[in-house]
């Protein structure tokens, strides 16, 4: 019976997969709008118009015909991030810094001469990491972690992962890149996620998901998070709230970063984000929602 | 909004529950002897004789060989014999058909073919004849190792048998034909007594006593009394034997006649000369569709694609479920050893997939000259997997190892092999089919269930344990 009373209560806080597709995804965001979280320029677009900050775009190359036209740009950039427009988890996103010799080198060391970089552009273009074929490379400012998130660990570009149900946000994480994700931001790749106390904006504890356990510090530079408060949350927490008042879709998990020089900055839109989030802040979608109702 | 759900609700009901008069009314009227349930099934062989005659082309030639007779053990169906253009004589000769070719020798070998089902079947030895006596001792148990001590030694040990026996005063006869369920079938001999004017058979080889069992086909007899002589075996003929499970034709003959039932199928498909196979994977994809959404929406098992394991399991019915799995795997480990230098380089999808299928089907040619080399009859099956399922596996472990990374694309691989497993198990199943051939409302109800999953909106069993850290008392 105890079993089955776990079951229970576990079915009445949390939302698994079935419940998100349905319940969420399908009751709350329309398909004729999901393009919005799916094309990475579509969104962008909306960002600006509404003056929320999002990272500088420098071009979006469509065809192939006008990518040496368009590259043009970058000979006066010397820290670029190129990406699909339509890819998901992370592939195809190179980031780029300038060195002396008129070369590119990857934060891990690899080297890109122009041509290298246009050979990743025409892969974008050709939907190698979006399986479409019409996918656009979009060429954009390459965000800088704020010390804040630095002091934690050196590697990777860490980001907040925010729910918003109906334009109320609902669970918020960051995620952390360890030695393990190979500086990723990847959950699933082994970086860390930690909880988000919205109101607060304090850490909590972390979770591993690779390895299935709770951790108060970070696996690498074991610096202590728990309990520390976020700078300028309540920053991150509004540019949060403007961008789900912006999209015509009410169930979304957001991709802030935090950057060094403009603070903090939406990468993303996810229409159809997952559920790990409830493992790493230890709380179901359901008890948010529920407690919500019960409190208004 | 509301009125929507009710309607559904109402269409799940009625779906659910429709086929459950019909069957209550079937179960009643029907009046099957249950008890025959156990032997729903038969083997059909397909046997082909080829002869490979090393004549040259339009030199005279001369084959003889025996056919056997349908009769009410062993049943005879598509029967066709290729000539070639040779003239065929047909005679009766003892209880099966002598087959006479002549004529000048064309182009391409000559063969025959054709469809056997026997019965397996016991007979009765009345207790009052003494044949117990013969054996030395009464007791039935004690025979097979009278036999061994006695005639096993030596080749042909059934016609000695005869022999002995019809010295006591026994009319004896031999048998001349095959056992088809050996690996490779030889010219089998085996004995019948007359016995209140039955002929009741013996085979010492195999041990059977007053016994035949359903793989046993007779050509002819050869009467020793009457110095007949033993048929000889053309020295180019070549047997190839398939074995193919099959719904009892009894069983069939006997619901034909019923009410309301899909049973009447297997004739259609019969006379249109579609395999049987074909009925039973289009009888139970939708049960096994259904399956294999409850393995995702409410266990939780991921597999590539959501309909791979199901086309799986459809090619693991010609190559038997462990060589199927065996070669599933082999290709998955291919693709993935090719797949990783490629994924360095950093090719497109397309191409990338290109060449990976390129190495499959080199894999394939490896596969079929290994067999044909060493004669391993069931790596010929293998050589069937379908490409179509070849192509998607490799597409989709491609997708996952690309975008999550090799170990996941392993764990999905096994997982894919699990699910095809339990279907496989469906699709091979002879009974179930029978019970969707007699019952097909039950399909209705099937219809229902994926109606209720498609609202089902619960925590999947593996995201229980996913989940389980949340339920833990915090603090």
């Amino acid at each position: 019976m105890k079993l089955l009373d776990r079951i229970i209560e576990l079915q009445s806080r949390v939302v698994g997969m079935n419940e998100r597709n349905y319940s969420l995804v399908m009751r709350h965001n329309p398909k004729k709008n999901f393009y919005l979280a799916n094309d990475k320029t579509a969104c962008k677009a909306i960002l600006e118009t509404k003056g929320i900050p999002t990272p500088k775009t420098y071009c979006v190359v469509e065809h192939m015909g006008e990518m040496i036209e368009k590259l043009k740009v970058i000979n006066d950039l010397n820290e670029i991030v190129i990406k699909p427009a339509m890819g998901h988890g992370g592939a195809g996103i190179l980031l780029l810094k300038r060195l002396e010799n008129n070369e590119w080198h990857t934060p891990s060391g690899t080297l890109y001469t122009n041509e290298q970089i246009k050979m990743h552009i025409a892969n974008i273009l050709f939907g190698r990491f979006s399986r479409k074929l019409n996918d656009k490379a979009i060429i954009e400012y390459l965000l800088k972690p704020h010390s804040f998130f630095s002091n934690i660990y050196h590697r990777g570009v860490p980001d907040f992962r925010i729910i918003l149900l109906n334009k109320q946000p609902v669970l918020a994480m960051l995620r952390m890149p360890t030695e393990l994700s190979d500086g990723k931001a990847n959950l699933h790749a082994g970086a860390i996620g930690l909880g988000v106390d919205l109101k607060t904006g304090l850490l909590q504890a972390g979770y591993c998901q690779v390895t299935d356990k709770m951790v108060s510090k970070h696996p690498d530079s074991l610096v202590h998070f728990e309990g520390v408060k976020i700078p300028d949350w309540e920053k991150t927490y509004q540019i949060a709230l403007d961008t789900a008042n912006s999209f015509p879709l009410n169930y979304l998990g957001i991709d802030i970063v935090f950057d060094e020089k403009f603070g903090p900055m939406v990468i993303e839109i996810n229409g159809r984000p997952g559920m790990q989030i409830q493992n790493v802040t230890a709380t179901g979608i359901k008890e948010v929602i529920n407690n919500r109702i019960i409190n208004n | 909004m509301k009125s929507k759900v009710n309607i559904l609700n109402v269409l799940i009901y009625v779906l659910l529950f429709l086929p459950l008069p019909f069957i209550v009314w079937k179960l009643a009227t029907y009046d099957i002897n249950w008890s025959r349930a156990r032997s729903v099934s038969c083997t059909q062989y397909d046997v082909k004789y080829t002869f490979k005659v090393q004549e040259k082309l339009s030199k005279p030639v001369h084959i003889e060989f025996i056919l056997p007779e349908a009769n009410k053990r062993q049943s005879i169906i598509s029967e066709n014999v290729d000539s070639k253009g040779l003239n065929i004589e047909i005679s009766k000769f003892r209880e099966g058909r002598r087959i006479v070719m002549s004529g000048m020798k064309q182009v391409g070998n000559i063969s025959c073919r054709f469809k056997f089902i026997g019965k397996s079947q016991i007979y009765k030895i009345p207790s009052e004849l003494k044949v117990g006596d013969l054996l030395h001792n009464g007791d039935m148990r004690n025979f097979n190792i009278f036999l061994k001590d006695h005639f096993l030694n030596s080749s042909k040990s059934s016609l000695k048998f005869i022999k002995h026996i019809s010295k006591d005063g026994f009319k004896t006869r031999s048998i001349v034909g095959y056992d088809l369920n050996s690996e490779n079938p030889k010219q089998l001999f085996w004995g019948e007594i007359l016995i209140n004017k039955t002929w009741m058979p013996f085979c010492v080889e195999k041990g059977y006593f007053a016994e035949i069992p359903s793989s046993f086909l007779k050509l002819c007899y050869v009467d020793m009394d009457k110095q007949d002589e033993i048929p000889q075996i053309p020295v180019d003929l070549e047997i190839k034997i398939e074995k193919e499970k099959l719904l009892h034709p009894d069983i069939i003959h006997e619901l034909e006649n019923k009410p309301m039932n899909w049973v009447f199928f297997n004739r259609l498909f019969e006379e249109q000369n579609l395999p049987a196979k074909i009925l039973r994977i289009i009888l139970l994809t939708p049960l096994v569709a259904m399956i294999i959404s409850i393995f995702r929406n409410a266990i939780g098992l991921n597999t590539f694609g959501l309909f791979l394991p199901m086309l799986l399991a459809m090619s693991f019915l010609t190559t038997g479920f462990f060589a199927g799995a065996a070669m599933f795997l082999m290709i998955i480990g291919l693709i993935s050893i090719v797949h990783y230098p490629l994924e360095k380089f950093e090719l497109l999808n397309l191409p990338k997939l290109a060449i990976v299928l390129t190495f499959v089907e080199l894999l394939f040619l490896t596969i079929v000259v290994v067999g044909a080399k060493f004669n391993l009859e069931f790596i010929i099956h293998i050589s069937m997997f379908p490409v179509v399922i070849i192509t998607f596996a490799s597409e989709r472990f491609s997708k996952v190892a690309t975008e999550k990374n090799y170990k996941a694309a392993f764990i999905l691989t096994f997982k894919t092999l699990f699910v095809a497993g339990a279907t496989f198990l469906i699709y091979n199943s002879l009974v179930i089919e029978l019970i969707f051939q007699i019952f097909p409302e039950l399909i209705l109800s099937i219809i229902g269930v994926n109606l209720i999953l498609g609202k089902w909106i619960g925590l999947r069993f593996t995201e229980l344990l996913r989940f389980k850290t949340l339920t833990l008392p915090t603090e």
